[in-house]
């Protein structure tokens, strides 16, 4: 055998000499290929994304002026409802249970409040936690997501008005101040609270079955996609007006003090907020815009 | 010296490649609907108007409702063809198909130039009861009776 380059027999040597550049070429080709395809694909296709990109609730918050729905809980039962979204083991929570057992008895003792907590843990749980606490809550009701109803933060309290609209909000561990303003809530005198006053659009977070829901509060529930898209899937409840027609139909077609509103878990969030300033900007005071989630089982082909 | 012009050859190439990609797939991902316009700015490209009749079989059976049709125009204003998206029955889609094909437009034309464009709209359509008369209105004209007098209500959609 002849001596050996670099340690290598001659044939291996050769081989390697000889597959060096095709292999060079390969590497870098694998290299462009691979980088491309992960550039186009990480751009997306403009349209792909725009109908992926629906609204969520997460993406809305929890505040004054939003309509609200809790399977279970009938807010014109009362002229208030006082809704404290709790978890047993949260130290804010039990950190604020002084205030909690004042605010429940002040609601239990005016004419009109209604209190309601809501928790994700089981009913039990949270009424061996109030009783333990000496809190005087009559109705507990069990949430499994309330992110769904734009809740994101425990201890939440909020005033709910007769027709299940937001009026104050107070998120976590609350200053002297804030307890005095709700303190003082529980004393005024019962009456329609104003809605979107600052004319903003509101959320839906409906959690019971929704053709009930629109029936029981009279709303005209708007999908605003294109017939074809509601054809194939649409709620029985909702009334299939598309986005491009908005302009011209609605004000011929609803009254200006109707309750509008907008389903937007159907639609890009773009297209919500156009639909609902286009409402505002035509006249209408009652327009919300809808995530419908939880329980929508009654979504039906029509 | 060999390794860094190999280096700029690879990079170049994936650079190019990608914006030669991603500019052609803008192109090919634009709306397929990007020539429709808005319904108000539609209905004011028509110069002739030919209404649908009310038909006595849709009369007969009570229906009414809004009526909302496609239109499509070539670059000289003449109507392409129609397709009824909504109706409130199959007769009234039918006269306002009949309808449609004999309005006149003015010839669309790009703001400020003088290219004409084959552009599509929406055209709605209310058969309601006004003053106990069933009637067909255009949008203006159902928008400027609700305006005045409020009294549409019934002819909407009787599936509402």
């Amino acid at each position: 055998m002849r001596p050996t380059v670099e340690g290598l027999p001659e044939r291996v040597h050769i081989v390697r000499v000889r597959l060096a550049r095709p292999l060079a070429f390969a590497t870098d080709l694998v290299i462009i290929v691979g980088t491309i395809a992960l550039i186009v694909r990480a751009s997306g296709s403009p349209r792909t994304s725009a109908r992926v990109a629906q609204t969520t609730a997460a993406e809305l918050s929890f505040g004054p002026g939003h309509l609200l729905s809790i399977e279970g809980v009938e807010w014109h039962q009362g002229d208030r409802t006082v809704l404290l979204a709790l978890q047993t083991k949260c130290p804010a929570c039990n950190r604020s249970v002084d205030f909690y057992r004042k605010l429940f008895a002040a609601c239990a003792t005016s004419s009109g409040c209604r209190d309601c907590l809501i928790a994700t843990e089981p009913r039990d749980t949270v009424r061996e936690w109030v009783q333990a606490n000496h809190i005087t809550a009559r109705h507990i009701a069990t949430v499994a997501r309330p992110v769904d109803l734009g809740l994101h933060t425990t201890p939440t309290l909020a005033i709910i008005d007769a027709r299940g609209v937001i009026t104050d909000v107070g998120v976590g561990v609350l200053t002297r101040a804030e307890e005095e303003r709700f303190l003082a809530r529980m004393n005024r005198q019962p009456g329609v609270e104003p809605v979107n006053t600052e004319r903003q659009p509101t959320i839906i977070s409906a959690e019971e079955d929704l053709p009930a829901f629109v029936r029981r509060l009279n709303v005209h529930l708007l999908d605003l996609r294109e017939r074809d898209d509601c054809a194939v899937s649409r709620h029985s409840a909702a009334t299939c007006l598309p986005l491009r027609e908005l302009k011209v139909r609605a004000p011929i077609e609803f009254e200006r003090d109707a309750v509008l509103v907008v389903d937007c878990s159907r639609v890009t969030s773009t297209a919500c907020r156009q639909a609902t300033d286009q409402l505002f900007r035509d006249g209408f005071r009652n327009v919300f815009a809808a995530v419908v989630t939880g329980k929508t089982g009654a979504e039906e082909k029509p | 010296m060999a390794s860094s012009l190999r280096l700029t050859l690879v990079a170049g190439s994936i650079v190019l490649v990608s914006t030669l990609l991603l500019t052609s797939r803008a192109k090919v991902t634009l709306p397929t609907d990007a020539s429709e316009v808005s319904p108000e700015l539609f209905a004011g490209l028509a110069t002739a108007v030919v209404m649908p009749i009310y038909p006595q079989e849709s009369i007969r059976n009570g229906s009414s409702g809004v009526a909302v049709a496609l239109v499509a125009l070539d670059s000289a204003g003449r109507v392409r063809w129609v397709e009824v998206l909504e109706a409130p029955d199959a007769a009234i889609g039918n006269s306002v198909r009949s309808a449609l094909a004999q309005w006149v437009f003015q010839p669309p034309r790009v703001e400020d130039s003088n290219t004409s464009l084959e552009v599509r709209g929406r055209v709605i359509l209310y058969f309601v009861v006004d003053d106990g008369k069933r009637v067909v209105l255009t949008a203006e004209q159902a928008g400027a009776r609700r305006a005045a007098n409020g009294r549409l209500r019934r002819g909407t959609s009787p599936s509402r």
